[in-house]
């Protein structure tokens, strides 16, 4: 394990995730799952490898919304257990605000975290990422999330990040 | 009102799936004419009848719509749906080409076809069905969807291929018309150049195509990338330091393309040497020093990577510069896990052990005095795991070699005290973890080296100390289920496989991980991850063209491509093949009393041999990057490590990829056999008896001597079977005595009667003696689940061979002695199973006790000792339990086999 490369994510590294997603916080989808991400928004889905090959984390997102509400989400960000604290997830949300900014012009980017993580939630504020609104339970109706927000140079008066007063049902989610 | 009708099919159907309901509410509709929404009735009826499982049924239905020649978009994409499902691909090309020809003019009927070739991957059609939408409807899409096509004719790596060339014209064209206009549509002049290896063009394009990369750093990456295989070195040296300098010191790809032009300059002109060095080296240092304040690993390991590589090109001089460069990364870098994984490719220029020593000393002194605990630990063990890959831990004497592991152990105790005052999250892994792999993997060293299983349990016991603390340490889990496989332990070892949750992809590339075919003996656990891959697989067959369809839709013309290689590569997996082998073979297993289910049974699956020109095509998709080690070069283990070469027979990790794929041929003749056999196909058994010799005599070369004996008694049961139907035949039809096949007969038949009892002397042996372990209990599981499985099942068809004699005076029973013999044999195998039995019986299945294996170090005086050894006595268990239920079965069977 070495140094890194950050590269787009290809079908092939499908077969190396294994060191990533066998951690108990990273879910394995289906196939579809990882191939629909692959097919409609290539440039968003990133992984970091190690000269040996081995990968290191991804991440993946996609570009969604309306009007001022056209924005970079971020669907999913891991790090393998040996890769973490050495900045990785820094720069993988880089990258992923980048391609917000240049490829799909969005006005924001934003993410989900449950609301228990209080790592996650932390690292995200080191990102300048702020909470816009709670959600009640989003995960699966265990638990609450955070979508939290950081608004990109086109949104010029940062609209999009002003906290919501009060928390939101999923139901109301747009 | 006709949605009123339709609705509450759909909501059964697609929100409560109750297909039964959705069925029913279905065949209540009573349509009196043909019309869409009598199609619909009957779409949503296959829809229903193909959950409930009658696919030949939901199928009927589909193909009587079909002939209605069906255009409603609803009706179609329903069908196709169902179709899909029925992995009846063509249909659906049939139901939209005669839609379309119907209605000429619509635009969804034509493309519904087109889709339909391009889901069976067949891309001289789609070339042809988007140049027939392009000329009918127009637009720019269609026309790139028709060069995506025809490139994806082509055959990768053809120069000069016409397809290839037509494609670059048109592109050509369509670069300066501005019909190229996005990242994407670009892609598809990068692979036909790329496939046409035409580099300087791409150069050309590159330069023009610049607005199409909205990230400058992208664009120079892949320019440098191509600057390097056009061997312009000089040009990419001067693009990969742009991006080293202005873009990213810490991207390792880009330090690898610099040194590399850099490398390539050096040997065309080794005058270069110097020039070189001295840049490069100047470069490094200034980033280095630009670093301070929170140093980045990018520059300094550039420069350990210029020496290994000059080093390796005969400047042997630069050694002790690089060893000054390795101790100051560890003094710099020695608080970062991957510090010793940084450095490792470079170790191996230390292969003379005093050297290595010396280098090692060197490194150690870099261990500050006096640090925090939180800090001393990570150094810690990165200097284990240096000493360990500079092969100064393997040689050692066994004492120094266990010092170093007890060692290994007190770090660990030391480490885990941290989160004494620090509380360790539940999910997350212990810091320590890596110092019980490593203590872990000299025992199993050990344990090879002195012959001594005992290292292996105490290797064990660590393993389940340390999930104690990480609950979730799926490195220690990996090492652990290998280490249980390889005592016998072969629950506790699935339950672990069980928690890996491994499933979708993950189940094509580690499910290898419990694939020894020997321990095959849990049905029910395999039969489970059997099905689970198959699963997989079907998604892969159904739904991977599905999103390249998309990808063609939506634009993404850097993926088609790679969406229909992906495709190919599933389709010719090694762990499905394997699978689909050892399901079949387990599959039979259970229809092995009577000779009548078994025919039903492979009539059905109608097996197949897996040929040459199969396994030549299989893809080795298994990730073993995952069986984390430290080993210096040449020390490997079949625990954790994928051998390269023959070790043992059941261990899925020793094998090398010929003879595995040797094995999965062997395996899938087995069935083929059977049926040939049952079906008396005389020329088919000949000629495939002839191939399961050749493979077992290819495979079986290192087996243990008893196991060549039981897989050489397995094919005489298949000899004397065709000896036999070449008898019956004869009688049958009159025909005179082949008197070399009689004699053949009786030959391998006195020969099967003393391999027997060759086999049941060994096997009693190893039971009374309770010698019980991994390879003892492998012997009978093979050869009682296998060759006397068989042999049970061939005496059905024998006893049909050799009919009792005509007890007529003054007539001479013809085939008396052939019916000694069997008789013989017969009485043997009965005896040998109530023997078996018998000792299983009485002896084992209660009080099994495998504390005698371990022999010294087992003292019963720490817990998880004793919760080990009872796992594994459970274990043992077990499969004797299915070992007695399997010789039940088969004597019960032979009572009723008279001759």
């Amino acid at each position: 394990s070495k140094m890194t490369t950050l590269r787009r994510f290809v079908c092939d590294d499908l077969f190396k995730i294994a060191n990533i997603n066998l951690d108990v916080l990273t879910e394995t989808y289906n196939l579809g799952f990882y191939l629909q991400y692959m097919a409609k928004w290539p440039d968003y889905f990133t992984v970091a490898e190690d000269p040996n090959g081995i990968l290191m984390g991804y991440i993946m997102g996609k570009a969604e919304g309306e009007g001022e509400r056209w924005h970079g989400h971020v669907t999913a960000l891991t790090v393998a257990p040996e890769y973490r604290k050495i900045g990785l997830a820094g720069k993988f949300m880089g990258i992923l605000e980048d391609v917000s900014e240049k490829i799909y012009d969005g006005y924001f980017v934003d993410l989900y975290v449950r609301y228990s993580n209080v790592v996650a939630i932390g690292m995200y504020k080191k990102f300048g990422y702020t909470i816009y609104r709670q959600v009640i339970g989003y995960y699966s109706g265990e638990e609450d999330a955070y979508d939290m927000r950081k608004a990109l140079p086109r949104d010029v008066e940062k609209k999009s990040v002003i906290p919501l007063p009060h928390p939101v049902y999923p139901s109301e989610l747009d | 009102m006709e949605e009123r009708r339709v609705q509450p099919i759909w909501d059964a159907l697609f929100q409560s799936r109750n297909y039964k309901l959705a069925l029913k509410l279905c065949n209540g509709i009573v349509c009196k004419k043909v019309d869409s929404f009598s199609q619909t009735i009957m779409a949503l009826k296959a829809v229903a009848t193909e959950k409930l499982g009658k696919q030949e049924e939901a199928e009927s239905i589909l193909d009587q719509l079909c002939s209605q020649s069906p255009t409603d978009p609803t009706v179609l994409n329903t069908m196709q749906t169902t179709y899909k499902s029925l992995g009846k691909l063509d249909k659906i090309t049939q139901i939209f080409e005669s839609a379309s020809a119907k209605l000429p003019k619509s635009e969804f009927h034509l493309e519904g076809v087109w889709q339909s070739y391009v889901r069976r991957g067949d891309f001289a059609k789609s070339k042809e069905f988007s140049l027939k939408l392009m000329k009918q409807f127009g637009g720019a899409k269609y026309h790139l969807w028709y060069i995506q096509s025809m490139i994806l004719q082509a055959k990768p790596g053809q120069k000069g291929d016409l397809q290839l060339t037509i494609s670059e014209k048109t592109l050509d064209k369509d670069f300066n018309e501005s019909k190229i206009d996005s990242y994407e549509s670009f892609q598809l002049i990068v692979q036909t150049l790329e496939s046409q290896e035409n580099y300087e063009k791409l150069l050309d394009y590159l330069d023009k195509a610049e607005k199409f990369f909205k990230v400058e750093e992208e664009r120079l990456k892949y320019k440098s990338l191509l600057l390097q295989k056009a061997k312009r070195f000089e040009e990419g040296l001067e693009v990969f330091e742009n991006l080293i300098v202005n873009f990213n010191a810490d991207d390792w790809s880009h330090i690898c393309g610099y040194l590399d032009c850099g490398m390539n300059l050096l040997r065309r002109d080794s005058n270069w040497f110097s020039q070189f060095d001295e840049r490069s080296r100047t470069l490094f240092r200034k980033l280095q020093e630009k670093s301070t304040d929170k140093p980045i690993r990018g520059p300094f390991l550039a420069e350990l990577e210029l020496d290994h590589l000059l080093i390796n090109e005969g400047k042997r001089e630069l050694k002790e510069r690089m060893t000054d460069n390795l101790v100051s990364f560890v003094k710099r870098f020695g608080n970062r896990t991957m510090c010793s994984g940084d450095i490792s490719a470079y170790l191996k220029h230390y292969n003379q052990t005093e050297e290595a020593k010396i280098l090692f000393e060197k490194i150690s002194k870099t261990l500050p005095h006096d640090l925090a605990e939180k800090e001393r630990i990570p150094r810690i063990i990165n200097l284990f795991q240096i000493q360990t890959k500079l092969n100064l831990v393997h040689n050692l004497p066994s004492e120094q070699l266990r010092d170093f592991i007890k060692q290994l152990k007190n770090e660990y105790q030391r480490s885990s005290k941290i989160y004494e005052t620090e509380k360790k999250e539940e999910t997350e892994i212990a810091v320590g973890d890596s110092l019980i792999l490593l203590a872990c993997h000299c025992l199993v060293h050990l344990s090879r080296r002195e012959n001594n299983q005992s290292y292996i349990l105490e290797a064990i016991v660590l393993l389940e100390d340390g999930l104690k603390m990480s609950k979730h340490g799926f490195q220690l889990k990996i090492l652990l289920l290998r280490l249980y496989l390889q005592i016998g332990g072969i629950k506790p070892a699935l339950d672990l496989f069980e928690e890996l949750q491994v499933k979708h992809i993950l189940l094509d590339s580690l499910s290898y991980l419990v694939m020894d075919e020997s321990i095959s003996l849990y049905s029910n656990f395999f039969h489970h991850l059997y099905m689970e891959i198959e699963a997989f697989h079907l998604e892969n067959t159904t739904q991977t063209l599905e999103y390249a369809i998309k990808a063609f839709q939506n634009g993404s013309y850097s993926k088609i491509r790679e969406f229909v290689e992906f495709k190919k590569r599933l389709d010719q997996s090694q762990t499905l093949s394997i699978s689909r082998v050892e399901h079949l073979l387990s599959e039979m297993k259970k229809n092995d009393n009577s000779i009548l289910e078994l025919e039903g049974f492979l009539a059905f699956k109608n097996p197949r041999f897996v040929s040459d020109e199969d396994t030549d095509k299989l893809r080795e998709n298994e990730d073993y990057t995952i069986l984390l080690n430290w080993n210096p070069e040449g020390i490997t283990s079949p625990f954790y490590d994928p051998l390269r070469k023959s070790f043992t027979s059941a261990n899925f990790l020793s094998r090398t990829q010929q003879e595995r794929r040797q094995w999965i041929k062997l395996r899938s003749l087995i069935p083929v056999i059977f049926l040939d056999c049952i079906k008396n196909r005389a020329d088919n058994l000949g000629a495939n008896l002839d191939q399961l010799r050749v493979l077992i005599g290819q495979v079986t070369t290192d087996f243990p001597q008893i196991q060549q004996t039981m897989w050489q008694f397995a094919v005489d049961l298949f000899r004397i079977t065709k000896s036999l139907l070449r008898v019956k035949d004869e009688i049958e039809r009159n025909e005179d005595h082949d008197q070399h096949n009689r004699n053949h007969l009786v030959e391998t038949l006195e020969n099967e009667t003393k391999l027997l009892q060759t086999i049941q002397s060994h096997l009693v042996g190893n039971l009374k003696g309770k010698l019980l372990n991994r390879s003892n209990l492998e012997e009978i599981v093979f050869f009682t689940s296998e060759p006397l499985s068989w042999a049970s099942l061939l005496f059905q068809l024998w006893i049909k061979c050799v009919p009792s004699p005509k007890k007529k005076k003054g007539v001479e029973d013809v085939l008396q002695e052939e019916r000694v013999k069997l008789k013989n044999f017969l009485n043997l195998v009965k005896s040998m199973i109530t023997e078996l039995n018998g000792i299983i019986s009485n002896e084992f299945i209660k009080n099994v006790d495998v504390t005698e294996y371990f022999s010294e170090s087992v003292q019963n005086n720490k817990i998880t000792e004793k919760e080990v050894i009872t796992k594994i006595n459970l274990s043992y268990s077990t499969i004797l339990l299915s070992i007695k239920k399997n010789l039940d079965a088969k004597a019960a069977s032979l009572k009723l086999t008279k001759l």
